[in-house]
């Protein structure tokens, strides 16, 4: 106890000393605790709450995470959020690393060209981006339909069916981050030293080895970086089913995900404590998904 | 020492900056003071009022200072009014805003809002259809928290030249009378797709929500009671069914989506049961069928579909003159006007009956369509809006996509929506 008295003295002196430091680091934190810390506060008590948006607020216990258990939307929106960040992660990876190897390779002409045009989908709105897609993937008018119709394949469903509107989503998600990943990968590689390479050459490895016993291992922590950041903004989807099939995640609720449900719970239907408590959720699932990633990390040093 | 004259040198000039941007407010709320003049703050969204009548409003009331605020439409604009009235009101809380259809939903706190029962409400409410100022007034009839701005009356939307091929109508009149009832509807339905294989409804959820739109009740009663599960509403869950069974409806197709724009150029669909704003969505559609659209009344009743409203806040400094102001952007002239300007419907009874209101449209080939509506409106029935309605459309929409969309058992769906309804309700 008395340790800590004194470290909080000290604490209290040394920004006493350093006053000018602290007061221009201090707009950061004063709007992270106004617009950070109070809002997710205020929601884990909402979450405990049955509220309209302007009556009363109402304390109610867990009776929202018990109705949450029980809800088989809740738990769809959960697997949809996991099948759709799964069908677009690991594509994208793939091409995204495909993308970066041969920007990397001497024999691609324009390489900065190459770079901008690959990292351009990323700066596009993604309300636009979501609407085009729209019109792509419309069931009845739409383009890939018309395509599938000329190889006298059946047109897809693509906002009813629930594999349909999972690859549709996908494939925006795909589109818009596989660049951004590419350059990331590519600065990655660059880092590798050519010493590795040539050495491996005189050796008489092939490209295919090159890549897989060379490239590979020392893009891990890339690599690691790329899963975590497409986890995070995977489970956090929104924007493109909504555009894509409304809010409430299409017939069947194929496309309905986590943050669509939460959204539609509380701005929709006005239900802000069991919207709420859709939130507490998804902090809880990212909160695992951290974990694993971390448990990952940790084993393999 | 130097750093630290830099640093504070440079935090005197933030804050100079900071402060500049207020700077112009503040000269302004100084004036304000010294002329005594009052000011009232207004907060509606784009095309949701007439400009060119808010620039009256400036000339008509010289004394008051008109803070006029347009704010991003559709639910943003719902949150922000919701964020507004469960906090304290302050300098820049507006006096007057403009309300949706989901004016229902903040009937339970109309003690947020001025009872225009004590501001010459008994006469306001003359001066516009009943059923339209009943949206506005709480359960027991005590509250009336809004003056109406525009209102939504449907008709029906057709392709004349389709209409008339079929030999089903050759005129607005005769399939006004061809549609009155639902089985005559259906047997209009019947014969455009035997003789064009086209359609006039696009989803099954669309035609149950339209014909509720048609009803004297609704899913509450007045003391916000559910009664979507009763008979009137299932009866028309069952002739949704029907339609669908009967492959009388397109597809599963949202009205006013881009597939439905895609099918009304393609002229799949030559009919649509829609409101009166949709006249500018049709015409922007699809140009190129200029001429060969009509409107008749409404199948089976008319209808509504939206339409806004002007409230005054509890909060209001001034709410005799916020109340003044509202009625005067709705009387009669100026609702004409915006509906010149900006496509918003009448409310005014004097103005549903003015001669300028309309007149022949070239889109319509030469129709003047204003006539149709004005009738329409004068039939709306009045129905109790609950606060909790989109709970209960959302969860029968989401059933009827899957007996759409997986032929999931009817019974069995309508069992699952109301369950559904039960779960949220408890909430």
């Amino acid at each position: 106890m008395g340790k800590t008295i004194r470290n909080n003295a000290r604490l209290w002196h040394d920004i006493k000393k350093n006053k000018m430091a602290y007061l221009f680091i201090s707009p950061f934190f004063i709007l992270f605790f106004i617009f950070g810390v109070y809002p997710l506060l205020f929601s884990l008590y909402l979450s405990l709450s049955s509220w309209d948006g302007i009556g009363e607020i109402k304390f109610i216990g867990l009776r929202n995470f018990e109705l949450l258990m029980t809800d088989p939307v809740f738990w769809k929106s959960i697997s949809n959020t996991i099948i759709i960040w799964f069908m677009s992660t690991i594509p994208m990876i793939i091409f995204a690393l495909t993308i970066a190897f041969l920007l990397n390779s001497t024999f691609v002409k324009f390489n900065n060209l190459f770079k901008t045009l690959y990292f351009l989908p990323n700066v596009t709105a993604i309300v636009a981006v979501a609407l085009v897609f729209g019109v792509i993937f419309s069931p009845n008018y739409g383009l890939v339909n018309y395509l599938l119709s000329l190889l006298d394949l059946n047109a897809v469903d693509w906002h009813g069916n629930s594999i349909g509107v999972k690859i549709a989503i996908a494939s925006m998600v795909i589109w818009r981050w596989t660049g951004y990943n590419a350059i990331i990968f590519l600065a990655g590689l660059q880092n590798i030293n050519t010493e590795l390479y040539e050495a491996a050459k005189i050796d008489g490895a092939s490209t295919f080895d090159i890549f897989t016993k060379i490239t590979i291992p020392l893009l891990k922590p890339v690599l690691l970086f790329v899963v975590i950041t497409s986890t995070i903004g995977g489970m956090q989807i929104f924007t493109e089913p909504q555009i894509l099939v409304s809010s409430n995640g299409g017939p069947g609720q194929g496309g309905m995900t986590i943050v669509l449900y939460l959204y539609q719970q509380a701005f929709t239907k006005n239900l802000y404590g069991y919207g709420s408590a859709v939130a507490v959720s998804l902090l809880v699932i990212i909160m695992l998904f951290s974990l694993i990633n971390w448990t990952l990390v940790q084993r393999k040093k | 020492m130097k750093k630290l004259g830099v640093s504070l040198l440079l935090l005197v000039l933030s804050i100079i900056l900071l402060s500049a941007c207020n700077s112009e407010n503040e000269a302004e709320a100084e004036t304000d003071n010294n002329s005594g003049s009052k000011k009232i703050t207004l907060w509606y969204w784009n095309r949701g009022l007439d400009e060119s009548v808010l620039e009256k409003v400036k000339e008509e009331f010289p004394d008051i200072q008109l803070d006029l605020q347009k704010l991003p439409p559709g639910k943003d604009y719902k949150t922000k009014l919701t964020a507004l009235l469960t906090s304290k009101p302050g300098k820049d809380s507006p006096d007057l805003v403009l309300m949706n259809i989901w004016l229902s939903e903040y009937l339970p706190y109309s003690e947020k809002f001025l009872n225009l029962y004590d501001y010459n409400g008994k006469d306001i409410e003359q001066n516009y259809p009943a059923w339209k100022v009943q949206q506005g007034v709480s359960g027991d009839g005590k509250t009336m928290i809004a003056v109406p701005v525009d209102t939504a009356p449907t008709g029906l939307f057709y392709r004349e030249d389709i209409f008339k091929d079929a030999g089903i109508a050759s005129s607005p009149e005769e399939l006004s009378d061809k549609v009155k009832s639902w089985d005559n509807y259906v047997s209009v339905l019947q014969e455009l797709k035997d003789k064009k294989g086209v359609y006039a409804e696009s989803s099954m959820k669309d035609v149950f929500s339209k014909q509720i739109n048609k009803l004297d009740k609704r899913y509450f009663d007045a003391d916000n009671k559910f009664i979507g599960d009763q008979e009137h509403i299932k009866q028309e869950w069952d002739k949704a069914i029907s339609l669908g069974k009967d492959g009388l409806v397109l597809g599963n197709i949202e009205e006013l989506t881009q597939e439905w724009n895609a099918a009304l150029i393609n002229g799949e669909i030559v009919g649509y049961d829609g409101p009166v704003w949709a006249k500018d969505i049709i015409i922007d559609t699809a140009p190129a069928l200029s001429g060969k659209w009509k409107v008749s009344r409404s199948p089976v009743a008319d209808g509504n579909d939206g339409g806004s409203f002007l409230s005054v806040l509890k909060s209001s400094k001034n709410p005799e003159i916020a109340v003044k102001i509202a009625e005067f952007i709705n009387n009669e002239e100026n609702q004409v006007t915006s509906y010149k300007n900006m496509s918003l419907f009448p409310a005014h009874n004097k103005a549903l009956a003015n001669t300028e209101l309309g007149q022949s449209e070239e889109y319509f080939g030469g129709q003047n369509t204003s006539e149709v509506f004005v009738e329409s409106a004068k039939n709306v029935k009045e129905a109790f809006r609950g606060t909790k309605e989109t709970i209960v459309s959302t969860a029968f929409r989401d059933e009827l996509d899957l007996v759409a969309t997986e032929n999931k058992d009817p019974e069995k769906a309508w069992q699952d929506a109301l369950d559904k309804i039960a779960r949220d309700l408890s909430m």
